[in-house]
Order: structure tokens, then C-alpha cells, then sequence
């Protein structure tokens, strides 16, 4: 007498069945997984390049070539306003035309911050690099000095005596 | 007849999976690369220089208290003999710092570079200042520094402004430039 057999039970065979048999695709997704996973720990995971994102367009002239700096900041004309954003994602904006330094405020405190804690980590170190006692402005081709002066006075006010603007040297190949 | 025959034929044909192997290999290897290159473009950096400029300090008598007693002493000072230069749209001009302040309305001691079509003349310029540097030094013995206070009109574009400082840090007697606001 054949058995009876449920509707599940013939599923369930032929998902054995299917489950069993070879496949010929079998290595590759894990691999293609594998491959994805060692490069964005290689690039991505690491470290992007603190100019991400930054609207700066810098001048291409021959200077001396210079780490990237502890203390960095872009500065850009965007609209009627002055953007600066630095290299932790902050960004500070005042207007083209300002007349006091009350709205440079934020930006002279983040300065301030950011040296204490270079002077914090040279002091516990017992040591400092020469990239730790610049300050290093990528700054707008599209700017003019007038937009500039408010950035010095808050270096000024942030103990900063040493600074420079960096531009990008053209070099055969980066890749 | 003739179609099963044809419909056979591609079916035989596309059911030999011989080059899929090396097909997916391939693909995967193009895949790999692109990313590769897309990633790189993400985070590797060209190469970046920098243009240095400074802000002078005014110096304070801290005692150090521990074994070395370290002390810093200036490596130049600002004087009203220092050179300066102001930079318009129609000149470089030129002279000590007490020209354009204490002695502002004189005209003897402040000289003129017109630029030339709009350009300026900042390689005539670096070669006049060293000429007067040194007529100064043996004429008034006014010692040289070389030390530069640089006042940009507020219309100047920044890159000009940047290449000035670049031009003269490149010398070897006017090679710190300090970028000023303005005088008083």
C-alpha cells in the first residue's frame, strides 16, 4: 500500500535534494564578500582624506612639501558668506563684509581647542613634530585678502604665531 | 525540422559552460580593480605644499623651572627700520615701517613698482629691495633683517598675495614674511 505524503513533505525532499546537489557558482559571492571587506578596511575603514567634502578649490603652485598639519581648516566664498570647515567636520560661517569679531567667536574657541590639545599631547609625549606647530589654511583660489584678514586675527587670538596656506604641487602620478 | 534542429543546436551551445569559469573570474578581478581605484580616489591625497607666513609674538620672561632652564630668546625682532611693502591693484610700494607710520607723510623714504599691464613686477621688486638692503646697510648702517612685513590692500586676490609671500620666502634676505592687517 504507497504511503500517503503531505504537499510539505515532497518540499521538503526536493529542498533536501536541491540542498545537495553541487553548485556551480559555489566559491565566488563569499569571495566577491571577501574582496569588498578587505578593501574598505584597506581604504574606506582607515582613514578618507580629511579634503572630503571641502568645497576648496586651491591654488596649483610649487612650494615646499609639508605633511598635513595638525591644525587644519578650509576656508571658501559660498554665497555672501565666509565658510570655514576644519578637518573634524566643523563648520564656522560669518559674513564677507564683517566689521567686528563677535561671529568669529565659535571659530577662536575651536582653535584655542585644538592647540590645547596639541600642547596636551606634545607635553605628554615629550616631544613634538614641526607638523604640530602649524596651522595650515586651505584657502579658496576665488578669495581675496579682506576675507582673509578675520582668520588671522582669530589665529592671532587662538596664540597661533606660526601658519601657512597650502597649496597642491603637481606630481607625476599619485596613483 | 530544420528549427528543433537550429533550437537544438543553441541550446547544445549555450549549455557549455567551459568559459564561465573564466568569465566570472574575470569579472570579478574588473570588479576588484574599479573598486580599487574608486577607494583610492576616496582616500589617497595628492601632494600638497605650503606657503609658511608667520605672526610675531611679543616675548614674556617665564622661568623654567626644571633641570634645563630652558630659556627662548627671539630669533629677530620688529623694528621701525624692518622693510614693508603694500600691495594695491596699481603698485607695490615699498620702504621701512616707520615710513608708512611715524613718517607717513614724508616722501623720500616709500618707493614705487607700478605693475605692467595689471601684472606685478614682484621679480624687479625682490631684486630693487635687495639692492636698497644693501645701500642701507652700508650707507646708514641700518643692519639687515630679514624679516618682511606684507600689507595687501583688501581687493587683492589671495593667490597673488600667496605667491608674493612664496616669491620672497625663496630668498635668502627677505625670507620671513609676516602678513599684516593694516597700519595704524
Amino acid at each position: 500500500m504507497p504511503r500517503q505524503t503531505t504537499d510539505w513533505q515532497d518540499y521538503y525532499r526536493e529542498t533536501i535534494n536541491r540542498l545537495r546537489s553541487p553548485l556551480p557558482w559555489y566559491p565566488f559571492p563569499a569571495l566577491i564578500s571577501f574582496g569588498l571587506a578587505i578593501l574598505l578596511l584597506a581604504h574606506v575603514a582607515v582613514s578618507t582624506s580629511r579634503r572630503m567634502g571641502h568645497p576648496t578649490s586651491l591654488l596649483n603652485f610649487p612650494s615646499t612639501h609639508h605633511q598635513a598639519g595638525a591644525i587644519w581648516f578650509s576656508v571658501t566664498p559660498i554665497n555672501d558668506e565666509v565658510v570655514v570647515a576644519t578637518a573634524n567636520r566643523q563648520v564656522f560661517r560669518w559674513p564677507q563684509n564683517i566689521r567686528n569679531i563677535e561671529p568669529l567667536g565659535p571659530f577662536i574657541a575651536w582653535l584655542k581647542e585644538a592647540t590645547y590639545q596639541e600642547i596636551e599631547a606634545a607635553a605628554l609625549l615629550n616631544r613634538i613634530e614641526k607638523k604640530q606647530t602649524i596651522a595650515v589654511i586651505a584657502a579658496d583660489q576665488t578669495l581675496k585678502y579682506s576675507h582673509l584678514r578675520p582668520v588671522l586675527y582669530a589665529l592671532a587670538q587662538a596664540n597661533v604665531s606660526k601658519y601657512g596656506f597650502e597649496t597642491i604641487v603637481a606630481n607625476k602620478s599619485n596613483f | 525540422m530544420m528549427y528543433q534542429s537550429k533550437i537544438l543546436k543553441t541550446k547544445k551551445r549555450l549549455s557549455d559552460d567551459s568559459q564561465a569559469i573564466s568569465v566570472v573570474i574575470l569579472a570579478v578581478a574588473s570588479l576588484l580593480t574599479i573598486l580599487g581605484y574608486g577607494f583610492r580616489a576616496v582616500t589617497v591625497e595628492s601632494s600638497y605644499g605650503i606657503i609658511p607666513a608667520e605672526i610675531p609674538v611679543i616675548q614674556s620672561d617665564i622661568k623654567d623651572p626644571s633641570f634645563h632652564k630652558f630659556v627662548e630668546t627671539p630669533s629677530a625682532t620688529l623694528s621701525k627700520f624692518t622693510p614693508a611693502i603694500l600691495l594695491t591693484t596699481e603698485a607695490f610700494y615699498f620702504g621701512d615701517i616707520a615710513a608708512f607710520t611715524t613718517k607717513f607723510g614724508e616722501s623720500k623714504d616709500k618707493y614705487l613698482l607700478r605693475h605692467v599691464d595689471g601684472e606685478p613686477q614682484l621679480f624687479n621688486l625682490i631684486e630693487i629691495m635687495q639692492k636698497w638692503l644693501e645701500a642701507r646697510a652700508k650707507d646708514e648702517n641700518i643692519p639687515k633683517q630679514n624679516l618682511l612685513v606684507f600689507v595687501p590692500s583688501g581687493d587683492i586676490p589671495l593667490p597673488i598675495v600667496m605667491q608674493v609671500i612664496a616669491g620672497f620666502h625663496k630668498t635668502s634676505s627677505l625670507n620671513r614674511v609676516i602678513l599684516a592687517g593694516g597700519f595704524l
